[in-house]
């Protein structure tokens, strides 16, 4: 499976490249930050699933490339980066007796994703729709609990797996420069591996699903 | 005068609003205790099915700590540890429990329950419902064993005949014998009983299936008793029908 959303993904990246290799048309730069909200199971705080993902809001960082294929279609690729920190609110009470410390590192994910999308112009720029499929890879958060009997602690259990999306956005071009909104969905579904108190292993498919809403920066060529 | 009607209808409403209050039971979920980090309080053991030698695989246990209000009124549900059996049944609970939960200070009577998630339409336990078993006075670093035989549900239903001739030191009744429960014996058994005032002649005696049931009926008819035994073996969701008279 790995193997095969690897050689996915080259394949996708290849294809923007090449594109770029045969057509003379423009280019584009963007970086973009958004708000990563969890949505679905990746929300889930439900205490009969043996771990609950207790995901908040977090952010989503992306930078990306289009190159045009015609006046109104492009394709490229984006690498992201999200990070979504674990919700100690949903997991304890503030003044839990039995808490002498806590920390935690966020779930996170990198992605690498081709994108193909469509541009509606208008006078000072453009809406666009975009469509993703790439690769996750992800990691879960930790959790370190120290209390009078003993310590939870919870390691980042890691995966990869298939990742898409849609998105949907406008952009104000500033002669070279251009600004915008962009709102869309992102999804993947790896699945982790972990050891229980029992010392055995429980294998078990996480949805990370994301909404986010966002600015970017782009620069056209 | 207006101002009784109203001082009256301001101390309902808040009589109301407490009992409200009062009547609503306070639901955690203790993620600590989850994955409990230490003197671990362990519940373990195997479901199983049929006649007790079928394990229960896939099967969610949870366990809950609770202690009851005044008179039914407010009290507290905390879930504690949950945990689910593999391929051959066997499942281990580990909790910690809290100061709060140790029943050591204030005359506090909380107890621990441990429920199956099951349908129970198709299960049979031997207190009804999803509850399995419930236990006082735990302490920490402690390993409990629970196994439990749930079986599936089968029906015998009860046709009682020439109920009129039933005196009022009479006895008629029918109990059905099978292995349930913790000790996986026949101590879960059910039966139903009538009378010359009974209201029904047909009763549906819920049994477990793929295992023998002994249905026995017991008259007691002017102080001479007598018993009968038949014997049954159905299939999950199987009804049979007995007339018996007295």
């Amino acid at each position: 499976m790995r193997k095969f959303i690897l050689c996915l993904t080259f394949f996708c990246l290849c294809t923007a490249a090449f594109a770029q290799d045969t057509l003379r048309h423009t280019s584009r730069f963007s970086i973009s930050y958004s708000s990563s909200i969890p949505v679905g199971d990746f929300r889930s705080t439900t205490y009969e699933t043996d771990y609950p993902p207790f995901a908040t809001d977090g952010g989503l960082l992306q930078l990306s490339y289009a190159y045009g294929l015609k006046y109104n279609l492009y394709a490229g690729a984006t690498l992201g980066w999200r990070r979504n920190p674990f919700s100690f609110e949903s997991f304890l009470e503030n003044d839990d007796e039995l808490v002498l410390s806590k920390k935690s590192k966020p779930w996170q994910s990198l992605l690498a994703m081709a994108d193909v999308q469509y541009l509606l112009h208008a006078r000072d720029g453009f809406a666009y729709i975009k469509g993703y499929l790439g690769a996750s890879f992800n990691s879960t958060n930790t959790l370190h609990i120290v209390t009078p009997y003993g310590t939870i602690n919870h390691t980042a259990a890691k995966a990869t797996a298939l990742a898409y999306g849609v998105s949907a956005g406008a952009q104000i071009n500033i002669r070279n420069f251009g600004i915008g909104l962009d709102t869309g969905i992102l999804s993947t579904r790896p699945t982790f591996e972990r050891i229980t108190a029992q010392g055995t292993s429980v294998k078990y498919k996480q949805p990370i699903t994301t909404l986010q809403f966002g600015l970017f920066a782009a620069y056209t060529l | 005068m207006a101002c009784c009607q109203m001082k009256s209808k301001l101390s309902y409403s808040l009589l109301l609003l407490l009992i409200v209050l009062c009547g609503c039971k306070q639901h955690e979920e203790d993620f600590i205790s989850k994955y409990c980090p230490g003197s671990c309080t362990v519940i373990k053991g195997q479901l199983t099915t049929d006649d007790g030698t079928t394990p229960l695989p896939g099967v969610q246990l949870l366990a809950q700590w609770r202690l009851d209000g005044t008179l039914g009124f407010g009290g507290t549900v905390r879930k504690k540890a949950v945990a689910t059996t593999d391929a051959n049944g066997n499942y281990e609970l580990r909790l910690l429990l809290r100061d709060d939960e140790l029943n050591n200070d204030l005359g506090r009577r909380g107890y621990l329950i441990v429920d199956a998630t099951i349908n129970t339409s198709q299960f049979l336990t031997c207190y009804g419902d999803t509850y399995l078993q419930h236990y006082f006075n735990l302490s920490r670093d402690t390993t409990i064993t629970l196994d439990y035989t749930l079986p599936q549900k089968a029906f015998i239903e009860v046709e009682a005949n020439n109920l009129q001739a039933i005196g009022s030191n009479d006895i008629f009744l029918s109990q059905a014998f099978f292995k349930s429960g913790e000790k996986g014996d026949d101590s879960c058994s059910q039966g139903i009983s009538w009378s010359n005032q009974s209201n029904t002649q047909t009763s549906t005696i819920p049994v477990a299936a793929n295992q023998t049931v002994v249905l026995r009926t017991t008259r007691r008819d002017n102080q001479v008793e007598s018993v009968s035994e038949q014997t049954f073996r159905l299939l999950p969701g199987q009804r049979t029908s007995v007339q018996i008279a007295f």
